[in-house]
């Protein structure tokens, strides 16, 4: 696992943490000339400092959003997408104390505060999608086990094929109930099963009076269940081992949902996470054109 | 143990293609890996899936676990393998099949063709999440384009039409209102939502002329308009110093829009001795009073400016007065016994709370200073203030008196001799005579009032032998404004902590030409300047307006002058 997370702690740790020293002057030189500064009005955006803290954060947000722009820039030289990465997050945590002294601490029901909110926000989530990079990466590899998500996918499959060949010989009830287990299978979802991993699979079980409702058959379990119960009751010497493999089977398949459940779960969590991110972005860069024009249009 | 393997492809007519293959080893590996010696490209496969061995004449599978093999549809973890014998491991079918000379173990190796189609169930919902139709470009633009026409686009395109602007404001629709940076000041809540009463330029900003639209007659010059700073001051942006929204306040605090002048005043000259100032607690000059200056007659009429410092500071009040006598902390001497008197007692702020009232004889003085002259009716008294009237009414009172036939004190020494009372109408040679006893009475009451009891007390009384009046007595003329042009609130620095003492030091002044002014070092024990880091510990940081007028009532009303297009601020 640490070997996995290393790619995304050398973004971080990028040239011995250059950006974060980067980032710590900035932080450092916004806070002393915030303390040294004495305006004759209480501070805030309008005087000198405040214009220039202005001026700083607005280009280091443009430079956070021109992240978007140079990582899909593969011929580009200008540094390397590792040191994009590094500069966006320690430059995207300098900016809220550049930004926030900027305001001089006032807040209002405008657009210079909306502005601020969604920057915030937007800053949140970054942190939030540092986290997630650093640890979701890693895990996925991990519960992947080299595969990809193609081939987990293929597994589930295969192990639907194998499962119908092991019950072919058995008493038509296993075939319906596995051919049923494997029709109502589903493996993907709406964002929110996605996002929970949760699985929303079903199964219709012969019962005695021939047919039944659907059944709720999350990762295989009643279908398990009721294979259990069927070899327990199993007399036949020649039945009961082929029940068994079909057990084993619809249990290794088990396994399988569940790996890959998690899988579209990481997934779909750091897809969120950009959904997020970037979108809330360029919602920033809306409210923060519409800030520096209207300062300037009501100067 | 040599292993032959014969892979066998199906094209879609039909035809069968073969090609074989021998292996020679321990055992027959199965797996994904690249070390295995049949090797698979299928994900459902193992790296190390399963291992094919002889033991004596039997061939033996063995699958490394978890894995399983399917064989002959019964799912396996190890099996004996016989001729004929079918493996699934994933879409791969091995066949045993009867091994040629020369090998012990023969399989064929095909693809199932069923297994890659019907079989495989299908992905009947989305493994991904996406964000709808729109894609996370899609919901950037949207929700960037609908920021941007809400704040920005909108109200900017329905600035120009009055009727477009207002109803854009009346909306729930976000309008330039979201662009306030705070609530006007209450005194200019009246403006409303008017942004351009004051913003009348897009992109410049707020002039003079915004302000001078309402505040044109109230607002003074700073400098005259023949100063040579006049135009440099004219061209001072109110917004210099004065703000339109919360939070900044209405007048800012500090010192800085002054001091970039008067730090250095020779650039204009000093014509009116100002001195350099840069904060009030390092570089300020010391407070000069306005005082009343003695003319060649050595009467106080018109005013002087005089620092605190000087050596010879008096005030020229023509007073006599110590204050030390009445603040004797035992009290003073009245006629309801001894009296402690305190500062209210005399010293009464003037409504509103700066300036004291001017002290007057009747309302401070004379309950103790009385100016009573005949012990027989201690409630008549000589008016104040007009030395002619005074010694009239009593020449009026004795005259009155006498005629009366009041009895004639002076004539108690003979005895029996008392004035008719009332009886019939004075002889004329009588009434002269009475006249003159009044008279001669009433010039002797006068003198010793004036002289010796009452006026020469608090007043600087002249003998004039020679004039129709003998006395010259001086009109005291105390100093009302000592500063007339700082702003400074008696209520707002009377605490518990600043007793009048702690600025006055009255009760040691023994003589009333004495200023008891506090000097600039007394209030800097409180108040700071207001340039450069966070005041001293302790101490009140104090910009020049704390005291200090810009707009000066006494010159002319500030008139607007075009002002550049962008000046620096």
């Amino acid at each position: 696992m640490a070997a996995m997370s290393s790619i995304h702690e050398s973004a971080l740790a990028y040239r011995g943490r250059r950006y974060l020293w980067v980032a710590l002057a900035l932080t450092a030189a916004s806070v002393l000339a915030y303390a040294w500064h004495s305006p004759a009005v209480p501070p805030n955006g309008g005087t000198w400092l405040g214009y220039t803290l202005g001026t700083v954060a607005a280009l280091l947000i443009l430079l956070l959003l021109a992240l978007g722009i140079r990582k899909r820039s593969y011929h580009s030289t200008l540094g390397t997408v590792s040191g994009w990465v590094s500069a966006h997050v320690y430059l995207g945590l300098a900016l809220v104390v550049v930004a926030t002294l900027h305001t001089g601490f006032h807040f209002g029901r405008n657009v210079h505060t909306l502005a601020y909110v969604l920057m915030c926000l937007v800053i949140a989530l970054g942190i939030v999608g540092v986290v997630l990079y650093a640890r979701y990466p890693a895990r996925m590899s991990v519960n992947r086990q080299g595969r990809a998500r193609a081939q987990l996918v293929e597994e589930v499959n295969d192990l639907n094929a194998r499962a119908l060949r092991v019950a072919q010989p058995l008493p038509a009830e296993f075939l319906a109930a596995v051919r049923s287990a494997r029709d109502r299978l589903v493996l993907g979802g709406n964002a929110w099963t996605l996002l929970t991993g949760r699985d929303r699979s079903r199964v219709v079980l012969p019962g005695s009076d021939g047919a039944s409702a659907p059944l709720a058959n999350p990762f295989q379990a009643t279908l398990i269940a009721w294979l259990g119960d069927r070899l327990a009751r199993c007399q036949d010497g020649e039945v009961a081992p082929r029940i068994q493999s079909l057990l084993t089977l619809i249990s290794a398949q088990r396994v399988a949902i569940e790996r890959l459940k998690r899988d579209l779960a990481f997934q779909a969590r750091l897809d969120a996470w950009l959904y997020l991110h970037v979108p809330l972005s360029f919602a920033l860069l809306a409210a923060l054109l519409a800030h520096v024009v209207s300062v300037f249009l009501y100067w | 143990m040599r292993t032959l393997i014969r892979f066998v492809s199906r094209a879609t007519g039909g035809a069968v293609e073969t090609s074989e293959r021998l292996f020679d080893g321990e055992a027959l590996t199965l797996g994904r890996a690249t070390d295995q010696v049949l090797q698979f490209k299928d994900g459902r496969v193992a790296f190390q899936h399963a291992r094919i061995f002889r033991r004596g004449s039997r061939v033996l599978l063995a699958c490394r676990a978890p894995a399983t093999v399917i064989v002959n549809d019964a799912l396996v973890r190890e099996a004996e393998l016989s001729l004929g014998d079918v493996l699934r491991l994933g879409a791969n079918v091995l066949t045993l099949i009867e091994p040629p000379a020369g090998a012990d173990l023969a399989l064929t190796f095909e693809l199932d063709p069923a297994a890659s189609e019907a079989e495989l169930a299908t992905v009947n919902a989305p493994l991904l999440l996406s964000g709808g139709r729109l894609g996370k470009r899609g919901w950037s633009w949207l929700l960037f384009l609908t920021l941007l026409g809400a704040f920005l686009v909108l109200p900017v395109l329905v600035l120009p039409a009055k009727s477009t602007r207002e109803a854009l404001r009346a909306s729930w629709l976000p309008s330039d209102h979201a662009y306030s940076p705070g609530a006007l000041h209450s005194v200019h809540q009246t403006i409303g939502g008017r942004c351009e009463a004051c913003h009348q330029q897009a992109f410049v900003r707020v002039r003079n002329e915004a302000c001078l639209a309402c505040h044109a007659t109230e607002l003074h010059r700073h400098v005259d308009a023949g100063s040579p700073r006049a135009r440099a001051v004219e061209q001072m942006r109110c917004l210099a110093c004065h703000s339109g929204h919360e939070p900044a306040p209405l007048l800012r605090s500090g010192s800085g829009g002054c001091v970039a002048c008067h730090a250095d005043v020779s650039l204009a000259g000093d014509p009116h001795r100002l001195g350099a100032v840069s904060d009030f607690g390092r570089a300020h000059p010391e407070f000069r009073v306005t005082l009343l200056r003695p003319d060649a007659a050595g009467i106080a009429g018109a005013s002087e400016r005089a620092r605190l410092d000087a050596p010879a500071l008096r005030e020229h009040s023509h007073l006599k007065f110590s204050h030390a006598q009445h603040l004797d902390p035992r009290g003073v001497k009245t006629l309801d016994g001894r009296r402690v008197l305190g500062c209210a007692d005399c010293h009464v702020p003037e409504p509103g709370g700066g300036r004291m009232l001017p002290i007057r004889m009747a309302a401070h003085c004379q309950s103790c200073h009385r100016l009573d002259f005949d012990p027989a009716f201690p409630d008549r008294q000589l008016p104040h203030g007009d030395v002619t009237g005074a010694v009239n009414t009593l020449f009026e009172y004795y005259s009155a008196r006498y005629l009366e036939g009041w009895p004639d004190p002076n004539a108690r020494a003979s005895a029996g001799r008392f004035a008719a009372t009332p009886g019939p109408a004075l002889a004329p040679a009588e009434r002269e005579r009475r006249l003159g006893l009044a008279r001669t009475r009433a010039a002797v009451v006068a003198r010793d009032l004036i002289e010796r009891r009452a006026c020469v007390v608090c007043h600087e009384v002249r003998v004039v032998a020679d004039a129709a009046l003998r006395w010259q007595v001086t009109a005291v003329r105390l100093t009302h404004a000592w500063f007339p042009a700082a702003r400074f609130d008696h209520a707002q620095h009377t605490t518990t902590l600043t007793p009048c003492s702690s600025c006055h030091d009255a009760a040691h002044s023994t003589q009333s030409a004495d200023v008891l002014m506090p000097r600039i070092a007394t209030c800097r024990r409180c108040h700071a300047g207001s340039g450069g880091a966070a005041p001293p510990a302790g101490k009140v940081a104090t910009g020049c307006p704390a005291c200090h007028a810009f707009h000066d009532p006494r010159r002319a009303p500030w008139v607007p002058v075009a002002q550049p297009t962008d000046p620096g601020r």
